[in-house]
């Protein structure tokens, strides 16, 4: 992405319908700053003219204190509010810019192919999509405002100058703020890119360190000298060394700021003394003790923003990954459209599938040739690892075979859209997700119109309400954690709340003891009537699939 | 925004929580350096002073005296000015230098220890804590750690010497004046803390709330593939839209208030500054007639207004490095727990390991096992058995029984309550770590491969050759998989061992554990997740390697047991033949 791009991207898109915050925003952070500035130059101004009336006795020179003095305590209140307003402001634009930048990359997330939503679990993917929500977050609130109000006041300083003090006075500033804009420029050019190099090696270190301390019973005896771990400690070591080495680096650029001001501050007043001395006007020198305590405001005002600057490597890595979600409009044009129809259960027939299994294993399925008809209920029957999701997957196309194909109600899968496939077939995964929310929350996910009584009646049914759960009850980690038993039976439930006209479930029964197995297994003799069925299991259950069982071993689907 | 709202939440409880843990952090810092940063802090507080001082002379000089360009003491004011502002330089990167230094080699040390715990089996029983979350608390949490020393411990120096020095200065030259400021500083963290109680309790009853919006979008994500299934996808993205404006109008609820309490401070340092400025004005025009106005100058009088900003800016500094402090305590809090030491796991390796080779013979006397590092009542008592040298047992038994901890306990991971194991004659805690890791090996059930080549998972430590990789290849059955992949012992395995199935993957983790030539293999249900072609493939390379080495294996397969010499049973707390 060029910088333009970039830019056009924080300032446009990004914060689209949101720049009317980010602009008061912008706004109020300049009143602060020129309140700060206003504030002691004001002061400065004061008590030249007054220590100058003061001597001169008060005949030969007057000074009107109240009008100043007022100036002065309005540029202190000033301060505070536009300060506390300031904040205020930019938090909400920042909130509203993130909510909104949430909701558009969750949509793109969910656009993904369906097979690499896996990787948002808990791996890397997913960590890094939050850090780099969290990068963009400090754009506007912590570079885009203090580098712009630091600048228009470094602007702003400089005409009061020429006006109070003359056009010498104005140049020595303005040529301080290009100073200081060098300065930044130097900085970036020489650390710019090493942060974002930094961030990455970072990443990658944070995902080693993950196989590490997942493999650390393995590795006490596979690696008794610890090899492994003294490589990470010392990558870590080097990469903190290279973090300290740029933070040093900016912080040598904002204190060479700071040295500027200051030399500046010593050129400005020798002028001063030649202009005051020439002009022999004892008037003159409060506007230009006015400039130089404005001057040293403004010192004040630069302070940190090298520092700040670090933070654009980040934010730039971040939009260029983030960037394609935003622009996506966030109205969701989703995989819904197949909803309302009613269609019948599902027929499959497989073509000679093969499905393979490593590389030097037998297939999980070779060449098979099966029809399972419409609305029929059958048990899938195989051992653990024998590959029963995997067959799951394949069959509401989640999963692409390596030979044959597999077709759904006589078409090839990839006929039908992925909607129309989930409409048709609901798929209970073997893992149980639950979402933090309520239960009810959880309980209406595939069918949002579903009643509370058909909950209640479903949570009596397989003995959850005993543990006391009702619709209401909030579930999640920060809540009531569910436990395996309990979380299964819940996504058991929502998924043939899903109303599909058929149901694949992928060891419904798991975790769960004899009696709660005996209860579930009622309810969904009840539940799933008249609906086409495939129950993959350890062993078959006759009740609820009457047309048999298929066993999966040896690479074949046989009947038994 | 999310730190913003974790600097405001504390009651009492939490806040000496806080206050130890704060000190506990300022405890594993070098005191050498950080007192040096403190006098160099001090010492720049006096330069700038000095600077405004000189400058404040100056002025009046070009006010009163009327100088000449060329005006002698003039340039020589000007040049020390300069004098000083190069030398303030100097100091201020030095300062930060050092900080720098200390923040990075105290959270070195930090990161170096707690890794070398979470790494060690002991300590991980201890913590029971996912990888992901102590990932998180070994990187991020450290990186949190790194502003305490850098800025927040010179800005405490700061905020304490700045402010006190100004304060003799500004008395010295007009004690009105420096009354005013005594005053207003300790208005500011009065009322700061009266505005931070109400923060507090209204923080309290919305950190529930504010926690579960924040969490949604990070829920929802993870949920993607299930939200996908269900078709609810369209659903979950409005919520997630819904979910961050109800975390926006909250939060801006609580931070309206908190922000209040910079406010104070911002509202009495630019009050100050105004008083200070007024009173000064109406003191050089003659029209305060008390105190020691009327022998205010100028110079005294533009010295006071000068340093007035600077003897709240510190202050500022640190009501600014609020988040950052409020962020390190809490990663602080997080991290403690991961620096205390396993009893006994870390003693000193030997300089030369015993190359004794063989099968081991193994004895457990009187054994009485708690079911975890915490747990206090029994769950294996007085337990015997004996697995003589190059036998392959099984051991078998219901859920809950206590197999994986009895193989923890005979691995050293965890203390037993009473009773004895030996190997070979020898208590298990006086054979020094280094040897029982190279005598030992352990295999689970979910194989952990790195993504790293083919032979860096088996051989992690790299400390055995090419023929000894094909070697334990061979005894696994996975001789023809080098010739399958595209750069053969070398090609990476990928992310999650990815293109090896789950068996496979177990094969290679076994031969992994075979390949040191251990005396004694301890296997944790190693078929478990297996298909039967892949458990027979394993049963089979146990069945060649016994006699090598002895075999204590933990299983719930029907084939596996038969597969042992022997097969035990154990059932509440002991023992049985099979």
């Amino acid at each position: 992405m060029t910088n333009r791009r970039l830019l056009k991207y924080l300032l446009r898109d990004l914060p689209k319908g949101q720049r009317r915050w980010l602009f008061g925003g912008l706004l109020l952070a300049l009143t602060t700053a020129l309140s700060t500035l206003g504030l002691v130059a004001a002061a400065g101004w004061l008590i030249t003219a007054c220590a100058l009336a003061g001597a001169a006795g008060g005949a030969v020179m007057t000074v009107e204190i109240f009008f100043p003095g007022a100036l002065i305590r309005f540029f202190a209140v000033s301060r505070t509010v536009s300060r506390y307003l300031e904040r205020l402001v930019v938090h909400e634009a920042v909130f509203r810019i993130l909510g909104r930048l949430r909701q558009a990359l969750f949509t793109q997330q969910m656009q993904r192919p369906f097979a690499s939503l896996s990787g948002l679990r808990d791996g890397p993917l997913l960590t890094r999509l939050m850090v780099d929500v969290e990068r963009l977050e400090h754009f506007h609130a912590g570079l885009l405002l203090p580098l712009s109000s630091f600048f228009t006041a470094v602007l702003l300083l400089a005409l009061t100058a020429w006006i109070v003090s003359g056009a010498t006075a104005a140049m020595v500033i303005l040529l301080l703020g290009v100073g200081v804009l060098l300065l930044m420029i130097a900085f970036m050019v020489q650390h710019g890119r090493r942060d974002a190099s930094l961030a990455l090696a970072q990443a990658r270190a944070n995902t080693r360190l993950h196989d590490l301390l997942a493999a650390h019973r393995e590795l006490q005896f596979a690696d008794p000298s610890e090899q492994n771990l003294e490589q990470w400690l010392d990558q870590a070591s080097s990469h903190r060394q290279e973090e300290k080495n740029l933070a040093d680096g900016a912080a040598r650029n904002d204190s060479r700021i700071q040295l500027l001001f200051s030399l500046g501050l010593v050129g400005l007043t020798l002028i001063s003394t030649h202009s005051a001395h020439v002009q022999q006007q004892a008037t003159a020198l409060p506007w230009w003790v006015l400039v130089l305590l404005g001057l040293v405001a403004l010192a004040g005002l630069a302070t940190g923003l090298v520092p700040a600057l670090r933070r654009w490597a980040m934010v730039r890595v971040a939009a260029h990954r983030l960037a394609p979600a935003t622009r996506t409009s966030p109205s969701i044009n989703s995989p819904m459209a197949a909803q309302g129809e009613r269609h019948g259960p599902v027929a499959w027939q497989l073509e000679g599938v093969t499905l393979a299994r490593g590389l030097s294993d037998r297939p999980v399925l070779d060449w098979v040739n099966l029809q399972l008809p419409a609305g029929e209920r059958w048990s899938i029957v195989g051992d653990s690892g024998a590959g029963k999701s995997r067959l799951a997957a394949l069959l509401v196309g989640a999963l692409s075979p390596d030979g044959g194909r597999v077709l759904m109600d006589g078409e090839a899968m990839s006929h039908w859209p992925e909607a129309a496939r989930f409409a048709r077939v609901a798929l209970l995964e073997q893992r149980s997700v639950i979402l933090a929310g309520s239960l009810a929350d959880n309980l209406r996910l595939g069918n949002p119109e579903l009643d509370r009584d058909r909950m209640i009646r479903a949570l009596q049914a397989t003995g959850l309400s005993e543990a006391g759960l009702t619709p209401e009850t909030r579930v999640g980690e920060m809540d009531r954690t569910l436990s395996g038993g309990e979380a299964r039976r819940v996504a058991l439930i929502r998924t043939v709340f899903c109303d599909t006209p058929t149901l694949i479930l992928d060891e419904p029964f798991r975790g769960l003891d004899r009696g709660s197995i005996d209860k579930v297994s009622d309810w969904l003799v009840t539940e799933t009537r008249g609906r086409g069925l495939i129950l993959l299991d350890h062993r078959h259950h006759p009740a609820l699939c009457p047309h048999g069982q298929l066993r999966l071993r040896n690479g074949g689907l046989e009947r038994t | 925004m999310t730190p913003s709202l974790a600097a405001i939440r504390h009651d009492k409880d939490s806040r000496r929580q806080r206050r130890e843990d704060g000190q506990w952090l300022d405890g594993q810092a070098a005191a050498r350096p950080r007192l040096g940063i403190a006098l160099l802090v001090g010492l720049d507080a006096v330069w700038l002073v000095s600077f405004f001082l000189l400058l404040a002379q100056i002025l009046d000089h070009i006010a009163f005296a009327r100088p000449e360009l060329e005006d002698s003491r003039l340039l020589l004011g000007l040049g020390l000015l300069s004098g000083i502002a190069l030398l303030r330089h100097a100091l201020r990167v030095h300062i930060e230098q050092m900080s720098l230094t200390l923040g990075s080699e105290t959270v070195d040390r930090l990161q170096r220890q707690a890794t070398r715990n979470a790494m060690d089996p002991v300590c991980r029983r201890r913590l029971e804590e996912s990888t992901a979350s102590l990932v998180n608390r070994l990187q991020g949490d450290m990186d949190a750690l790194l502003p305490w020393y850098r800025e927040y411990w010179p800005a405490r120096i700061q905020a304490v010497a700045q402010p006190l020095i100004i304060l003799v200065v500004v008395f010295s030259l007009d004690w009105l004046a420096g009354l005013l400021l005594l005053f207003t500083a300790p208005l500011i963290p009065l009322f700061s803390a009266l505005i931070g109680l109400g923060t507090a309790s209204l923080a309290e009853e919305r950190r529930q709330e504010l926690e579960r919006l924040g969490g949604h979008f990070l829920d929802r994500l993870r949920a993607l593939s299930t939200l996908r299934l269900m078709r609810a996808g369209a659903r979950a993205g409005m919520a997630v839209g819904q979910a961050a404006e109800n975390y926006r109008r909250r939060s801006m609820e609580v931070l309206r208030v908190a922000f209040l309490s910079s406010a104070v401070l911002e509202f009495f340092s630019a009050v100050a500054i105004a008083t200070v400025a007024i009173y000064i004005g109406l003191g050089l025009l003659d029209f305060i007639q008390f105190g020691p106005a009327p022998d205010l100058d100028f110079r005294a009088g533009l010295a006071i207004l000068l340093l007035a900003p600077e003897y709240f800016q510190p202050l500022r500094r640190l009501a600014a490095g609020y988040h950052e402090r409020a962020a390190a305590l809490t990663a602080a809090a997080r991290i403690r727990p991961l620096l205390q030491p396993s009893t006994g796991s870390h003693d000193a390796r030997p300089d030369s390991t015993p190359t004794i080779n063989g099968p081991i013979h193994l004895t457990v006397e009187q054994l009485s096992l708690s079911a975890g590092p915490d747990a206090e009542s029994a769950l294996i008592q007085g337990l015997d058995f004996q697995l003589p040298a190059g036998e392959w047992l099984a051991i078998t038994g219901p859920s809950g029984s206590g197999k994986s901890t009895l193989a923890a306990a005979v691995l050293g991971w965890q203390q037993p309550l009473s009773g004895r194991i030996l190997l070979d004659g020898q208590s298990l805690d006086e054979i020094p770590l280094a040897v029982r890791r190279q005598r030992l090996a352990w295999l689970g059930q979910q194989p952990h491969l790195l993504p790293a080549s083919l032979a860096a998972n088996l051989d992690p430590g790299g400390e055995h050759g090419v023929a000894e990789h094909w070697r334990v290849l061979h005894r696994v059955g996975l001789a023809d998989l080098p010739d399958l992949l595209p750069r053969g012992l070398q090609s990476k395995l990928g992310e999650r061992g990815a293109g090896i199935s789950g068996g496979e993957a177990q094969r290679i983790a076994l031969a992994r554990a075979l390949l040191g030539r251990p005396g004694l293999l301890i296997l944790d249900e190693p078929t478990a997740s297996l298909d039967p072609d892949n458990e027979a493939l394993i049963l089979q390379a146990l069945r060649e390697q016994a006699g090598d080495c002895s075999i204590l294996m933990f299983t719930h397969s029907r084939a596996a047991a038969e597969a042992a010499d022997r097969c035990l049973v154990l059932r509440d707390g002991s023992l049985r033949d099979d």
